[in-house]
């Protein structure tokens, strides 16, 4: 039995690390599901650090994150209330990730225009080619209106297409330059200074006043960045695991250890019979002296310590608010004892270090003077203190980021602001479209979709798509539906599918705030427009519509039923004056510039 | 592909496109699929654009770690456009 269960944790690397807490964690637990847990983890972990990415890929994800969290933090209510110092903080990080990102935001805002512009091209030959078919059979149309229409239709095509050709030369342009730029870009050292400017824009978020949704969004997107870079999620998944069963990933190796324990075993003891003849009382104490082998090796243990102090003193000058102690330790795992007066997931830690459950190591990225180092809670004494003014100090640059090679510039024409995706605040309302008989028939008189309105729950039935299985779009069109539709189709389908989702730590990891949006938006939706119509829901009140996925799907029906209703007693729509055609390819071109 | 436009599948199923989303590089639809009236159902749907040959094709997601991280995106994107319309 000791042998099987020694086998499965040695084959995979695993060796117990607090005796006491493995005892207590595994004693009704199956060790075998626990390791095959954590070794299909691990596997995880090392298939992605091999893992193919190119730089393109990683930006995007980075650029769309930044973007995002700089719009939360921009629109928060009670960002300003935060100390200068973060603030100043926080501006100056996304300068950092500014400037990684200069040699690729061009490129990629011109691939971004490009593709708009192509869409806006086929659009816009859709419609030509929607109206030719047609506009011979239009009787409200004289000769020469009709004349006019087909060659307005014509000319819009044109700037369509010529918009499309010049965005295409200015990305092949931009494209070239990047090509040039990234050719020495090592991907592993670019994601390696991401991360580190990751790890310090979720210290200094930590540090400011924010709404508690705002929080909760972006530690989502903090992880989904820390995954894009380093698999941070998926690696704190697994030393949490490890951690619950104290055990501790040495490798194979390390953990076969071949050698019988020293001495007598406490079976063979058992089986043999001893005589206790050692009596602390009545024998003379003998001091504990220290292992013969450490003396055997001065100059190991000499480096083995400047190492530490190095370690010290980098963690005093990369977390300057912060005290840190070294203390003695006897333990035969860690090297040394740091304590510290914060948590170890907010220390910015030195290149190439990362954190444990309570521990930060090298191991992972280096196989020289490896350490590994327990990180204690420092008590900080509480004394009662004038606060003085003090003049913040100047942010020093990392020196070790300055010794990383850094991408080539490509010289900054836009505004980081230029680069962000255009903000979604057009309205899609084409309710001018409503008399046009060329676009095809899909909503009804009311202009709003007739639900099938289901009162009872949703019973799984399999999908009419199958799942990652390539389906052919055999045809395109337009839909016409009013913004109000929109929105609440949108929060239909984000809560139906997010209550669909058996609740795994990762996908929930990645939720974050957002059924807390969703019902923000059904009860605003409710106050401005159903319950303002004079119809009554009790149960989307802000105060009853629940914050969990399935409670959410519980109200959806309720939610639409309204809003139907509401839409149904608006009876005079005002009528919106049919736009000159030229005027709105100018319009969709111009938004592509 | 884009949002608020009906594609048509092979399979003869219609989907309403309502939300679009980028992740690692590849275009996400947040969809709605249609019954034989033409109007949204409770099936709701992720659907991942692949383009081939000049052909265009969508693949319905279901693992479950990309659609926590694309509900997250759109739920985003809907709390811009929220934030955006309140201005």
């Amino acid at each position: 039995m000791n042998d099987e269960v020694f086998n499965l944790l040695g084959e995979n690397g695993f060796v117990i690390d607090k005796t006491g807490e493995f005892l207590k964690a595994t004693e009704n637990v199956d060790l075998k599901t626990v390791v095959e847990e954590l070794v299909e983890l691990k596997s995880t972990l090392d298939k992605k650090a091999n893992e193919e990415v190119d730089i393109l890929t990683v930006s995007k994800d980075i650029m769309n994150s930044v973007e995002n969290i700089d719009f939360i933090i921009k629109g928060d209510d009670i960002v300003k209330s935060s100390s200068a110092e973060s603030l100043k903080q926080i501006t100056e990080t996304m300068a950092k990730f500014k400037e990684s990102f200069k040699f690729i935001g061009e490129y990629i805002a011109s691939e971004k225009t490009l593709r708009q512009r192509e869409e806006d091209y086929l659009a816009a030959k859709s419609d030509l080619e929607n109206a030719i078919k047609n506009i011979d059979q239009r009787t409200d149309l004289t000769p020469a209106l009709k004349t006019r229409e087909v060659l307005r239709l014509k000319n819009a095509v044109i700037v369509c297409k010529n918009a499309g050709i010049e965005a295409f030369d200015l990305f092949v342009e931009n494209k070239k330059h990047y090509e040039e730029s990234v050719r020495n870009v090592d991907i592993k050292e670019f994601k390696e200074v991401l991360l580190e400017i990751v790890l310090d824009l979720e210290r200094i978020i930590n540090s400011l006043s924010l709404t508690a949704k705002n929080k909760i969004a972006l530690r989502g997107i903090l992880n989904q960045m820390k995954d894009s870079v380093s698999n941070k999620v998926l690696q704190d998944k697994f030393d949490a695991l490890c951690q619950k069963y104290s055990l501790q990933f040495v490798g194979k190796e390390a953990a076969m250890v071949k050698d019988e324990m020293p001495g007598e075993t406490i079976e063979e003891n058992i089986a043999e019979g001893f005589e206790r003849d050692h009596n602390i009382w009545t024998t003379p104490v003998e001091p504990i002296t220290s292992n013969p082998l450490d003396e055997k090796n001065p100059e190991k243990i000499e480096k083995k310590k400047n190492n530490i102090n190095w370690l010290l003193d980098e963690l005093k000058r990369l977390n300057p608010d912060n005290e840190f102690e070294l203390e003695d330790t006897k333990s035969t795992i860690y090297d040394a004892k740091i304590n510290c007066d914060k948590s170890i997931k907010e220390l910015t830690l030195p290149y190439g270090y990362y954190y444990l459950s309570n521990s930060i190591t090298n191991r992972f990225s280096t196989d020289a003077d490896i350490l590994n180092v327990e990180i204690g809670t420092l008590e900080r004494e509480v004394t009662a203190s004038v606060t003085t003014e003090v003049v913040p100090e100047e942010i020093k640059p990392n020196k070790l980021e300055d010794s990383l090679p850094k991408p080539p510039v490509v010289l900054p024409e836009n505004d980081f602001d230029q680069i962000r995706e255009t903000p979604v605040t057009e309205t899609m309302d084409l309710s001018e479209f409503e008399n046009d008989p060329d676009y095809p028939e899909y909503k009804n008189d009311l202009g709003v979709p007739d639900f099938v309105i289901n009162t009872e729950d949703v019973q799984n039935t399999a999908s009419r798509i199958p799942a990652n299985k390539k389906t052919k779009v055999t045809k395109t069109r337009r839909a016409k539906m009013a913004q109000g539709v929109k929105k609440l189709l949108t929060a239909s389908a984000v809560v139906g599918i997010a209550s669909g989702l058996a609740l795994s730590s990762v996908a929930l990891a990645t939720l974050g705030g957002s059924a807390l949006v969703i019902k923000r938006l059904i009860s605003k939706e409710y106050r401005d427009n159903i319950k303002a119509s004079g119809i009554v829901e009790p149960m989307l009140e802000e105060e009853n519509v629940p914050e969990t996925w399935q409670g959410l799907k519980k109200v959806i029906p309720a939610f639409q039923n309204g809003f139907k209703k509401a839409m149904s007693m608006i009876k005079n729509r005002p009528e919106e004056d049919l736009k000159d055609l030229d005027e709105q390819v100018e319009e969709v071109v111009g938004r592509g510039r | 592909m884009k949002v608020d436009t009906v594609i048509t599948l092979e399979n003869d199923v219609n989907c309403l496109l309502l939300e679009e989303a980028t992740l690692a590089n590849e275009k996400y639809f947040l969809a709605v699929v249609l019954n034989e009236d033409e109007e949204p159902s409770d099936e709701y749907v992720i659907l991942k654009e692949h383009i081939e040959n000049d052909e265009q094709y969508v693949i319905r997601i279901a693992d479950e770690e990309t659609l926590g991280k694309l509900v997250n995106l759109f739920t985003i994107k809907l709390d811009m456009q929220e934030n955006n319309s309140a201005i």
